[in-house]
């Protein structure tokens, strides 16, 4: 498959696009790949200067965050801590 | 309700587009290079903007709130049933992507006439099956430790607040993640390896298969067996048979297979028990 970018492919090859992210499977890496890859992010830090907004919908936090932060659930990773929210009733 | 507009992250090039599809047409011949732009592109990505109901939303956002709401519980519950979790979990993963697939075109959050709407989809499809395939693979890990006897406590993946617990499971005292190597990269570049150790795996072309390891901290190590090869770049070892130190962010950590690390852990749990009786 000739890969262009997204906004570049006809609704045909969009679609097969789509297809395909079931059937493969991104974790396919190779030990050297891993490791090199690995290495490759001694480099990067999070070290920038981040705005966050947490909202409360239904029962879970929702947290909005910029570029370079990584954010799973209720768990934003900022810099050296593992920055873990709840809420709590008055 | 119609996806009215998308605002993509200034700086997402064609480069972090290729790479984003190249790592789902040819995942396994994917360069370093372009998973570096492919985890820089996700990012750009998860920043990026999606107008919907009246409100601006991160695709994060939208992702937590329509996606991984609705089909990551019913997926998860599905799951322990089965024996064959690496199967039967890629079935019903294929077949909840073509669920989400479906939805995207009923409420219009793919649609002609914007077709940045592409960008949505296609983050939401790629993070959603980088998810299952997470789970899955935590799973089996799970249920491989279960049936060999190893002792351990791991998190309830089936309830929401303890998927996100800050660690997956604690074996003797030290507290571990089972990660995916998608998710692992996006745990190591942010440079926080918090946990005293990791179970991924990497893809072993020749074998057609994947080999699980375990990456833990030399301390860790020094404390169920000790030996370790030093590794630098680029001349990384064949597999991890032999435990392979490195250093990474100041601290080092060493990498080993995962049944070696399994039979060093057995090893030092029973001496613990003989130590307590």
């Amino acid at each position: 498959m000739n890969l262009k970018p997204i906004d570049k492919m006809t609704d045909q090859e969009f679609e097969h696009l789509l297809d395909g992210i079931g059937e493969n499977d991104p974790d396919m890496i190779t030990l050297p790949d891993f490791m090199e890859t690995l290495w490759a992010l001694r480099s990067q830090s999070a070290n920038t200067v981040i705005e966050l907004t947490a909202k409360l919908i239904d029962d879970h936090i929702e947290i909005d965050a910029p570029e370079g932060v990584a954010v799973r659930g209720n768990e934003v990773i900022l810099g050296n801590h593992r920055i873990i929210l709840r809420w709590a009733s008055a | 309700m119609p996806v009215n507009a998308i605002k993509l992250t200034v700086g997402l090039t064609e480069a972090h587009q290729i790479a984003l599809l190249n790592s789902i047409v040819h995942p396994v011949t994917t360069t370093p290079q372009e998973r570096r732009h492919l985890l820089d592109g996700i990012d750009l990505l998860r920043s990026s903007r999606v107008e919907i109901e009246g409100q601006s939303l991160s695709f994060t956002n939208f992702f937590d709130r329509f996606i991984d709401a609705v089909y990551t519980d019913q997926f998860i519950t599905s799951l322990p049933a089965s024996k064959q979790i690496a199967v039967d979990g890629q079935k019903l993963k294929k077949k909840i992507i073509e669920e989400i697939r479906a939805r995207f075109i009923q409420e219009q959050w793919l649609h002609s006439d914007l077709p940045a709407t592409r960008f949505l989809i296609a983050f939401c499809l790629y993070w959603w099956n980088a998810l299952a395939i997470g789970y899955i693979f935590e799973m089996e890990v799970f249920q491989d430790l279960q049936s060999s006897g190893l002792l351990f406590q791991a998190h309830d993946l089936r309830k929401r607040s303890e998927r996100y617990s800050s660690a997956d499971l604690t074996v003797s005292e030290w507290r571990g993640d089972v990660k995916s190597s998608t998710y692992f990269f996006f745990t190591a570049r942010t440079s926080v390896l918090s946990h005293d150790f990791y179970v991924t795996r990497y893809y072993d072309k020749f074998k057609s298969q994947y080999q699980w390891f375990v990456i833990l901290r030399s301390d860790s190590w020094n404390e169920i067996d000790g030996d370790t090869q030093p590794m630098i770049f680029p001349n990384w070892p064949a597999n991890f048979f032999t435990p392979a130190a490195f250093e990474f962010h100041g601290t080092i950590w060493v990498a080993v297979s995962y049944q070696i690390w399994k039979t060093k852990m057995f090893a030092y749990q029973n001496q613990e028990n003989r130590d307590e009786s």
